[in-house]
């Protein structure tokens, strides 16, 4: 892949480019909070519950 | 050519999880990773058996959140090693020294694949050696060596051995996911370690060790932590805003994660008609973090290495030089070379009138840090995406022949690979580069902030995009599995 130098090739994508509405933003961020706290509340319930536990973990 | 064939015998010989041997359903695939997903989790909350337990300091550091991995347990190295090993052969391969042409020669993958396992191996027993061995990071307990009778070089020795074998099963695990499962597991031990700390961050109490937001907000209104929280004195108001109100660390987790989502969905989109169906018509989006955000962990991981190699040289050479670093008591550089190179991972290294810096440390040196900072990151994101989207297949040339195979066509041209990868040629450089560089850019703003839970501002914005990212992934194995014609669409032959 070559790597372009010039400064207006890199002007005219970015104009091309196009943002998101505010439903799909919406959408987004609804499934990225979603899936971090889903994980989250895993790891945190197996930290908890193991340090929890007398003679497992720290 | 000659250095193929003397290290043949072992590369291919090294120890492979299986590929499935046909299509995996869609059921098992989120069985596998979730299973792994929870060994994970297991393996972080298990102490090395021999560790004085509590009493060593985190090797990694703030780097923790982008190395996923725990301090203090057996997955100590975290995915420390596959990224280093992934950095050294990206840079090989992106300067074309190895030789080997992955693309189209099969014998050639299997070379680079061994290659790659086995510097994998090398790196966690490089990096778990000083830990082990060195300073205190991770210290021997004394009555486990008395009550065995072998000495602490014994108890270290078996220390190192139980954190290189998490080192391994780290490797195994993450290729179990990128096999038998969903997304990548370097991906999902990212997210995985990030969410922990950030639920932690919401929702721990003091039972666990550390208060959490709502359990310190409850002691303030319950009265337990006896602390002003009127925003009208000087005091009460830093109690707000920091410790234990902690309003700004809300404030700015709230604001990264809203400005990754924009910028997950900013894209250039590439209008596409059908060959034979007429009216079918599609998109073919290139999205402006097109290479993700992986490269940023090569980036962050490359500084985290310089970092240790400060931290082995300041504990074991005392005539070390101050031009290339001192070091505080508690193991942080506070001047000289390795002061500059070290990424600015929190609030309270750089708000001097917090009064948290060392006092021989500037306001002009903490701008030169941001600055080295900054630099390095922008450009080294902006290289790093470029030899991310050529080892990976997400090229010009790839991504022409994908479309080809889906039946697609850019409407205006002639159906041919080599016309849509001249096309593909004007949007995707332009594009990697530019995302390249705002990810890193972005990454040092977000770390400027400080979030909930202590992560770095890079840990949540990569968790935030690789949990989108596998989503996506997600809802496409499903779409797959409903629509078995789907599969010939999105161009898997």
């Amino acid at each position: 892949m070559d790597v372009p130098y010039d400064l207006n090739s890199y002007i005219r994508v970015l104009k091309l480019a196009s943002t998101p509405s505010t439903d799909e933003f919406l959408q987004v961020s609804k499934i990225a909070g979603a899936g971090i706290l889903l994980i989250g509340f895993i790891g945190f319930l197996m930290f908890a519950i193991m340090s929890l536990l007398p003679g497992v973990g720290a | 050519m000659s250095w193929k064939e003397a290290a043949e015998p072992v590369l291919s010989r090294m120890p492979v999880v299986e590929r499935p041997a046909g299509h995996v359903p869609f059921r098992r695939k989120l069985t596998w990773t979730a299973g792994i997903l929870i060994v994970y989790f297991f393996l972080t909350n298990i102490n090395p058996f021999g560790l004085a337990v509590g009493q060593g300091s985190d090797f990694f550091g703030q780097f923790r959140s982008v190395l996923a991995g725990s301090s203090g347990s057996l997955l100590q190295v975290g995915i420390g090693p596959i990224v280093t090993a992934s950095i050294v052969l990206q840079l090989l391969g992106g300067a074309n020294l190895l030789g080997l042409d992955t693309e189209n020669d099969p014998r050639d993958q299997v070379l680079y694949q061994g290659l790659q396992k086995l510097l994998v191996i090398i790196i966690a027993a490089l990096t778990a050696a000083p830990m082990v061995f060195t300073g205190s990071f991770l210290p021997a307990d004394d009555a486990v060596a008395s009550a065995l009778g072998i000495g602490t070089f014994g108890v270290q020795l078996l220390i190192f051995a139980q954190i290189f074998v998490g080192g391994i099963l780290i490797l195994f695990m993450d290729e179990i996911v990128s096999k038998w499962g969903v997304g990548s597991g370097v991906g999902l031990f990212i997210i995985a370690s990030v969410s922990q700390q950030i639920v932690g961050g919401f929702f721990s109490f003091s039972a666990l060790g550390a208060s959490g937001f709502f359990a310190n907000w409850y002691g303030v209104i319950v009265g337990s932590v006896p602390a002003s929280m009127s925003p009208f004195t000087a005091e009460g108001l830093q109690n707000l805003l920091f410790d234990p109100g902690n309003i700004l660390a809300l404030f700015t987790t709230v604001f990264i994660f809203g400005i990754v989502v924009y910028a997950e969905s900013v894209r250039v989109e590439i209008p596409l008609s059908h060959a034979r169906v007429k009216g079918a018509r599609g998109r073919f989006p290139v999205k402006l973090i097109y290479a993700s955000v992986l490269p940023m962990i090569l980036v962050r991981a490359l500084q985290a290495n310089i970092q240790f190699l400060g931290q082995i040289l300041s504990s074991q050479w005392a005539g070390m030089p101050a031009f290339l670093g001192e070091y505080s008591a508690q193991g942080q550089p506070i001047s000289g070379l390795f002061y500059y190179l070290n990424p600015i991972q929190s609030r309270s290294q750089w708000m001097w009138f917090l009064g948290e810096i060392p006092a021989s440390v500037e306001p002009w040196m903490i701008a030169v840090r941001l600055g080295v900072d900054l630099t390095f990151m922008i450009v080294g994101g902006a290289i790093f995406a470029i030899f991310w989207v050529e080892t990976t297949g997400m090229g010009p040339e790839a991504t022409a022949k994908q479309i080809q195979n889906s039946g697609m066509q850019i409407p205006g041209f002639r159906r041919n690979p080599q016309v849509v990868e001249k096309v593909m040629e004007r949007y995707i450089p332009q594009v990697t580069v530019i995302g390249g560089a705002l990810v890193g850019f972005l990454a040092v703003m977000a770390n400027l902030l400080g979030t909930i839970g202590g992560v770095s501002g890079t840990g949540l914005l990569l968790a935030v995009s690789i949990t989108y990212k596998l989503y996506e992934e997600i809802a496409e194995e499903q779409l797959m599995e409903m629509h078995p014609m789907m599969r010939q669409m999105f161009g898997n032959e």
